[in-house]
């Protein structure tokens, strides 16, 4: 980890608990774990993979990132700034933009442009730097052609890219997708995994929550959580291939992953936790032909 | 193109082995104004009872509006269609009939619940088809018990307390305590973690291989359908493009990649295989692929 220690920590957190309140049906307050104890640093420039089931606890971990949700116990600092400091929110909203799952639920105006001039405007940004910021962010995902358009006539991957120019528009250091890719097709999917690749080698931290492994693959760094806690952080190798933790957390390595380690284990010659299936098949083809 | 309607009965040649019977359907959305879209080209095709069949296809290729002519949701326009025996060129088919028949889970189906209890929300469809109120909750118990959930323990819950994946789980309920024959699921395991993937297609492969329901499942992922399906009918622009078992398909690589689908994992590793002349037994997943690579290995030292 000694790559890391030279970069800057961009966003903190210290043992930071949040628990949702909800009623039982005697009407007496529950407490409802949604992240309870963490503890992790992300740094900047950092393409960061959060993954774990449904109900685990990366949502609301992500809610706590610009201070949509303030941590009942613990800290959550961005840049140096307390989540729960209300002087500060504005500034931690700025630093950290989020996009959703469902795109549809994510517009606020009937043209492209408009929609993505919506963040810079209520922060009150001169109307000639709106413009410019617009039509960058627009460039930045690859839809200045779109400017014009109404958002609802757009695919899935193109809305979604929409939505982070939205984001962008605020010019944040910090891109979190909470689970963006869930709703798009194949094609939309990899149009959104490439804008947010792209936008990492620019510098920007990207923090990515996903259930699909393969796009874990190209994070520099996985955090696996389960029920509320962070159970697991490293590579994305170095997760895949402690099957004993994905078995416990409900996850599967990518199946070239998978099959390369079985493989390899059974005392084939391949090379073990290979991504890339044609060359494991390769491998597979001159054992064989031995 | 003509505006005429074109709508033919289907023949009584129509086995009763058959589930799903298409003769050049063709639809069209805003079919009266000038700027109407076409969906759907000349759709021909058969789908025998209990047969496990993918639909693919890019957005807007036309999948969700076939299978919504599948229980009349789309009302047929030209050629014919028959379902079940149903003959959709009738003015007026057993619509009722028809679509318990026709169980229709759409997307994101947890979206769509809306009572009380558990039990309530279930008992929807049963009510509505006219179910002696006798019998609802055996057959909401007998529902919730098939998708994995315990019955006394959920049916008096409000469905939105569940999780994601029991939720999904309850709404699946709903659509089979009807029984249906033919089970439609657009995209039934979007927005789930692995392991309720798992569960999801554990529940459709049991309801297809044990009590033979013919499953048409619409799906994004390539590896799903590989590990799942018997057949795979692939829509392009409105178009049926290719109906081939999943092993058959995929080999066409180029073809494949360039209708934006992408080639499953299994199938990219035995056309590797196969292009050096390593011809593996029929695999489906990663455990088959492993399990005939040690059986070579072995033989080849034997």
């Amino acid at each position: 980890m000694s790559e890391t220690t030279q970069q800057n920590v961009i966003i903190e957190l210290q043992n930071a608990t949040y628990y949702y309140k909800t009623f039982a049906e005697d009407g007496t307050a529950v407490q409802d774990i949604g992240v309870e104890g963490v503890t992790l640093s992300i740094c900047e420039g950092d393409f960061v993979a959060l993954v774990g089931h449904n109900g685990c606890g990366k949502s609301t971990l992500a809610k706590l990132l610009n201070g949509l949700l303030r941590p009942t116990n613990g800290k959550v600092l961005v840049s140096g700034m307390d989540t729960a400091d209300k002087k500060c929110i504005f500034d931690i909203r700025k630093s950290v933009g989020m996009v959703f799952q469902n795109p549809d639920n994510q517009r606020v105006a009937s043209i492209v442009e408009e929609d993505v001039a919506f963040g810079p405007e209520n922060l009150g940004v001169p109307s000639a730097e709106i413009r410019e910021r617009v039509y960058k962010a627009l460039e930045q995902v690859n839809m200045v052609e779109f400017a014009h358009s109404a958002p609802s006539r757009l695919s899935g991957g193109q809305k979604q890219r929409i939505a982070i120019a939205g984001a962008l528009a605020i010019q944040p250091k910090v891109l979190v997708l909470d689970e963006s890719t869930a709703m798009l097709d194949p094609l939309g999917r990899k149009e959104v995994l490439a804008v947010a690749h792209q936008l990492n080698k620019q510098g920007m931290t990207v923090i990515l929550i996903t259930h699909f492994m393969e796009e874990v693959l190209d994070a520099n760094k996985v955090i696996v959580m389960n029920n509320g806690h962070v159970v697991s952080q490293g590579t994305p190798m170095e997760i895949f291939t402690n099957t004993k933790l994905l078995e416990e957390v409900g996850l599967r390595a990518p199946r070239a992953v998978q099959l390369s380690h079985l493989l390899h284990q059974a005392g084939f010659a391949v090379t073990d936790n290979n991504t890339d299936i044609k060359m494991l098949g390769g491998e597979v083809c001159q054992e064989l032909k031995r | 193109m003509p505006r005429a309607k074109k709508i033919v009965p289907t023949p009584s040649v129509v086995e009763p082995n058959v589930a799903i019977y298409a003769d050049k359907l063709t639809f069209s959305y805003n079919a009266k104004s000038t700027s109407g879209k076409r969906a759907l080209t000349d759709i021909s095709l058969t789908i025998n009872r209990g047969e496990f069949v993918a639909l693919v296809g890019h957005t807007g290729s036309g999948k969700s509006t076939f299978v919504q002519h599948l229980n009349a949701l789309m009302r047929l326009q030209q050629g014919s269609l028959n379902v079940l025996g149903h003959d959709l060129a009738q003015k007026k088919p057993n619509l009722m009939q028809l679509r318990k028949q026709v169980g229709m889970v759409f997307q994101y189906p947890e979206y769509q619940l809306f009572a009380d209890t558990v039990l309530e929300d279930v008992c929807f469809g049963p009510k509505n088809f006219g179910v002696p109120a006798s019998e609802h909750e055996q057959l909401a118990k007998k529902a919730i018990e098939l998708v994995g959930l315990d019955f006394e323990e959920v049916k008096n819950k409000s469905p939105f307390d569940l999780s994601g994946g029991e939720k999904r789980r309850v709404a699946f309920a709903g659509v089979l305590v009807s029984e249906p024959q033919i089970l439609v699921l657009d995209e039934p395991t979007a927005g789930l973690d692995p392991q309720g993937k798992k569960e999801i297609l554990q529940l459709v492969r049991k309801l297809n291989k044990e009590q033979g329901v013919t499953v048409i499942m619409v799906s994004h992922d390539m590896n799903e359908v590989y590990e799942n399906a018997d057949r795979v009918i692939v829509f392009r622009d409105g178009c049926l493009v290719y109906d081939l078992p999943p092993q058959q398909l995929f080999r066409l690589e180029n073809e494949i990649e360039d209708m934006n689908l992408e080639v499953p994992q299994v199938a990219a590793f035995c056309n590797v295989l196969e292009q050096a002349g390593i011809t593996l037994p029929t695999c489906h997943n990663v455990e088959e692929v492993f399990a005939a690579l040690c059986a070579l290995k072995e033989g080849s030292n034997a």
